[in-house]
This record gives structure tokens, sequence and C-alpha cells, in this order.
């Protein structure tokens, strides 16, 4: 890795670090009601909307009925959005006179903003009115991390409370979240980005001259949106000529806030934030890889507050920067390192002051190996999805990095609230582990850990990589899923299986060179994201309910202590051996063999 | 199709509705 990328990681770091506690202190004075400035602004607004919706603040629920809440909600979110789509070209603010999308890509986008994926089947420009894309998929932005959000605040509060048959008011979690934590941060993100570059307006797309004409090529595709190929198999590629081009407009920096924020990642446009509009500069690059770590991280210091102990919140973000860190070093030295049949040609690929080295392919110029390797792991290591390059361009290893970050469960920082109650599931496997070898009941912060409480750590853990896997395997079986595949061999396995780990972690990003756009992939791909978004969410509230009812045992003697060394390297080896052990043998025939067989022609 | 699609939004929320009333039952004491 060069200094500049060293220098750029640790910057990063800190700048996170600086923001845990402040932001960490004040979600868990809003979702603990303190009297806090904020709350007491807000106040009027917040009781406006609870007498509007008929909701009793008083009212605690049950982890039934707190997940029933949850659940309904988010049909209805996925409904609307599904109308929206549909009906799209009879509604306002629809410049370009977009078609309504087809019932398949409604359903598959309704699913992946409900479930806070964003998984984009289509083109953002080129089908979305901004009716559309503001109040179906933007406000699905806000929703869907609030969502996830009161999940881990449920869980805590499950961790806290003792000998309680309640776990908190959904709709209350809900609209705070929404209204003291999303929404004000969310605006001042928006404004410092449009005050970089990007746009935010209603007005029709620009055509525009180009000064000289542009000659390209592209994969030709049938009347289903297939890619068609030779008779090797290969991609038929097709020349097209353009004199003019067409530049997209839009509101976009009030979405690519909440788009960051809420690590959501769905882009407004098709290159997300690659695109200029999105992310213009490298400050821009850097506050939106900030605005995605800033809440799954800040949550770990919400979570010791609530708790009564911070160490254990410091514990947790620990285990997490530790996995994060090796991460994005695999990620940046593999890019850097470049690629060695390039190197054969005689080609530089050392970094100098004239240029990055490595392996610049599918990477933006303003942004470099470091920024974008980064971003990847950023991106991939939460829920995030959005993107500033193209995955399906990097090293194998290098693209290994993101698969093997969402296959871990994204637990590194994680998804807003996603990642910290998958954290939390896997300490409690951990503890569970550790009572096993010492032979005492396993307890985790004064609650013993019983038969219950693994039974639904267990189906929160493993739903994930059952529908990874066997999606996969029927994709890979079945003529549907290979006709979408653009490039052949181990790559190609890689395509799919990234795309099925993306929808069942509700990343959203895509590693490329697959066109999904079709029955089979929308149909698929929505069914994986919604119960791998909320069959783990109903085991989560189930353990918060259970957790919530025992009483509290005092420390003793015999505790495990779970704010130490111990514990973060407990936590650490749980995540990567259940996270290996599942993946390995597919990684093994995608990015692992793909790697072996580029270095084996070097 | 958009019967089918809405049916499938429904009958994925069915599922895990009933997802949450077998936890529920295997959550209660013997």
């Amino acid at each position: 890795m060069t200094a500049a990328a060293v220098t750029l990681i640790v910057c990063f770091l800190v700048l996170t670090l600086v923001c845990v506690k402040p932001v960490g202190l004040y979600m868990a004075n809003v979702f603990d009601g303190r009297p806090i400035w904020a709350l007491r602004t807000g106040a009027p607004l917040e009781h406006w909307i609870y007498r509007l919706c008929g909701v009793d603040i008083r009212r605690e629920m049950s982890w039934q009925q707190y997940t029933i809440g949850l659940l309904v909600f988010n049909l209805i979110g996925a409904l609307a959005v599904y109308a929206l789509q549909r009906l799209q070209v009879w509604l306002p603010l629809n410049p370009q006179k977009f078609a309504a999308l087809t019932p398949d890509s409604a359903f598959n986008t309704a699913v992946s903003f409900a479930t806070n994926t964003n998984w984009q089947g289509y083109s953002g420009e080129s089908a979305m009115s901004y009716l559309t894309q503001m109040l179906g998929l933007a406000v699905q932005n806000f929703l869907s991390a609030a969502s996830g959000i009161v999940v881990a605040i449920a869980l805590i509060r499950g961790l806290a409370r003792h000998s309680a048959d309640t776990i908190g008011n959904v709709w209350v979690d809900l609209t705070r979240s929404t209204v003291y934590v999303l929404v004000p941060l969310a605006l001042v993100l928006a404004i410092a980005l449009v005050s970089q570059g990007v746009i935010q307006n209603f007005s029709a797309y620009k055509d525009v001259s180009m000064a000289e004409a542009l000659t390209y090529q592209q994969p030709k595709t049938d009347a289903a949106g297939n890619p068609l190929r030779d008779a090797a198999g290969h991609p038929v590629q097709e020349t097209l000529t353009t004199h003019a081009q067409t530049l997209p407009m839009g509101p976009i920096a009030s979405q690519e806030s909440i788009k960051e924020l809420g690590t959501n990642g769905g882009g407004f446009l098709n290159a997300n934030s690659a695109h200029p509009y999105e992310n213009p500069t490298a400050l821009s690059n850097l506050l939106e890889m900030l605005a995605i770590l800033i809440i799954p991280a800040a949550l770990t210091y919400t979570f010791g507050r609530m708790v009564g102990d911070t160490r254990q919140g410091w514990a947790v973000y620990a285990a997490m920067t530790i996995l994060f860190v090796s991460m994005v070093s695999i990620a940046c030295y593999n890019e850097q390192r470049g690629n060695p049949l390039i190197a054969r040609l005689g080609v530089d690929q050392a970094a100098s002051p004239l240029q990055p080295g490595g392996n610049m392919e599918g990477k933006e110029a303003r942004f470099g190996i470091a920024a974008s390797a980064l971003f990847a792991t950023v991106t991939t290591s939460t829920s995030c999805g959005a993107v500033n390059s193209a995955h399906d361009s990097y090293t194998p290893l290098g693209g290994f990095v993101p698969l093997f970050n969402m296959q871990l469960g994204e637990v590194v920082y994680g998804g807003v609230g996603t990642g910290l109650y998958s954290m939390l599931i896997f300490a409690i496997v951990g503890v569970f582990i550790a009572g096993l070898m010492i032979g005492r009941t396993p307890e985790y912060l004064g609650k013993k850990i019983e038969a219950f409480e693994m039974k639904m750590s267990s189906i929160a853990i493993l739903v994930m990589p059952f529908i990874v896997l066997v999606g996969t395997a029927a994709a890979v079986s079945m003529s549907a899923g290979q006709g979408a595949v653009g490039n052949p061999q181990a790559h190609g396995f890689s395509e799919i299986l990234y795309a099925f780990t993306s929808a069942s972690n509700n990343n959203g990003s895509a590693f490329g060179g697959l066109s999904p756009n079709t029955l089979f992939y929308n149909s698929a791909l929505g069914l994986c994201m919604w119960l791998g978004r909320f069959w783990p969410i109903v085991a989560v509230l189930a353990v918060a309910g259970s957790l919530a009812a025992k009483k509290r045992i005092p420390v003793s003697d015999g505790t495990m202590p779970t704010h130490g060394v111990t514990f973060v390297i407990l936590l650490i080896g749980t995540v990567l051996l259940v996270g290996a052990l599942t993946f390995v043998p597919a990684l093994a025939l995608g990015p692992i063999v793909e790697h072996l067989m580029l270095w084996a022609r070097a | 199709m958009d019967v089918i699609f809405i049916l499938a939004l429904l009958v994925l929320y069915a599922a895990t509705h009933c997802l949450v009333v077998a936890l529920a039952r295997l959550g209660e004491p013997e």
C-alpha cells in the first residue's frame, strides 16, 4: 500500500472514532426519551404525528406486537413503492414521461427499498420519475433505515431490562429514529453535498452536443435484456457512435444524503456514487464514506450507554474495527498490486507522483485506488451498497473483500441497526461457545443464555447463508440464471454468488457483468431480500423479548468479562469461523480459483 | 401480473407473520 492510502485510511478511522461518542450518546438520549434539547424542540411535531396516527405512546409492546407492527409498516411501504412505479406515467413530476416499470421490476424494487437493500435492477435516470424517486425510494430510504435502528434498540432494551414483558413501542421508536436522527443528519449532509457540486433540481434532462463524436462498444442484448453470445459463448458486442449526450437532472443531493446515512445505497443515477452528480469531489467521497459508517459505528456507544456500561460498546466497536482494518488492507493491497498479465505487457503499474499505478480499471480517476478500495470496503461491511467504482473490475482478491464482507453478515459496523443487532447475536453465540469450553452456564450482560436464545440466534445467523447458497445453486443450474451472466468461468460464478449474497444481506451493491433485470432474477432476488431481512429480524426480536423477561444475575468470579481483549478475540473468531466455514467452498469456486488462474498465467 | 406480484408481497408477509407465531409458541414455557 502507498503512504497516501495508509494516511487516508487512518484519517478516515480517526474521523469515524471522533463521531462515535457524541452521535452514540445523542441516540441513547433520544431512545431513552431523556429531556434533551432536540426532543423538547421536536415534541410538537412528534406528538402531532402520534395524534395523526392514533398512537398511544404510553403503551409498551411485547416482542410479538413490536414485530408485527414493524412487519405491517414495511409491507405497506413495499405496496406503496410498487403502486408508485406502476402508476408513475399518470402521476406528476415525470418530465421525461417515463413509462410504468414492468410488474416484476416494480416488485423487485419495492421489496428492495422496503428491506433497506436497494438492489437496483433498473437504471434510475432512464426509468424512474422524480416523484417515484422522492416519494417512493427516498422515503423508503428513511423508513427502512429507521426499521433497522429500532430492531437494534429493542434488542438493547432486552439486554438492559430485567423481568419485563415489553421491549418498547415500535411506533415511538420509528418516529424518533426518523425525526431526531435520520432527518437532521440527512439535511446537514445534503447541504454539504450541494456545496461540493451535487445537483438538486426538478429540471428536465438536458441534451448537449459533444465536441467530437464518440464511438463505443456495448454488449448486445435480446428482447428480454439478456446478453447475446457467439458460438464460443462470448458476449456479442455492438459498436455505436454518438454526437450528443443527455445529461440527467433531478433532486439528487436530498436522496444522496439519506442513501449513505441510512446505509441504503440505491443511487439516483445508474453509476451511483461514481457519477460526478452524486459524488463530485474527494471531499464529497470522504463525507459519503463517513456518512455510511457514522450511525452503525455510533450505535455501539448507544448500546454501551443504554446497558449502563460503555465498555461493552467499545468492545464491540474494537472487534468491528479490527475486522474492518483487515479487510480494507487486503482490498487496498491487491488493487495496488495490479494485474500481473498487464505487467507482463511491459505496463508500469508502480505508483509514482505521475500515476496511481495498480489496477485502475473500473475506478474513477478523481478517486484513485485507495479511496475506491476504502469505499468498497465501507459499503459492503455495512449494508449500504453504494459504489464509487466497479467491483466487477477489481482483482480477484480485491473483489473477494466486498463479497466476504457481506458473507460475514455485514457486522463490521454493519447496516444501521442491522450491524449492531447481528453482532450482538454473534456475541451471544460467542459466550455460549465460551460457556461450553469452561463448563459454566453462558451469560451475557447478566442474562443467562439458554436453549431458546440459542435457537433464535441460530435462525438469525443461518437464514442468510441458506438462501444465498440455495439461490446461487438454483441460478447456476437453470438456463434463466445462466443466461444473464456476462462473463464465463469463475468470474461468472462470482457474479451470481455476489448477486445472491448482496440481496440476501440487504446490501444492494452489484458486481456488474450480470444483467439481472429479468423475470427470474427480479423474482428470486426479491424473495431473498425479504427473507434475508425479516426472518432474522423476527428471531432477533424474539431474543430481545426473551432476554427482557429474564432476571439479571449479579456478576460473580465465574462471570466471563465481555469488555476485555479476550472477549474481543472470541467475538472476531466467532464471526470469522461462522462466515468462513459457511462460504469457503463457494468462494473457492469464485474469486479464489480466479486468483490462482490469474497468477498461474503471470 | 400486478395481481400476482401484489399477492406475492402479501404471501411473503403472511409467511413471516406465521414465523412470529411459531417462534412465540416455541418460547412459551412448557
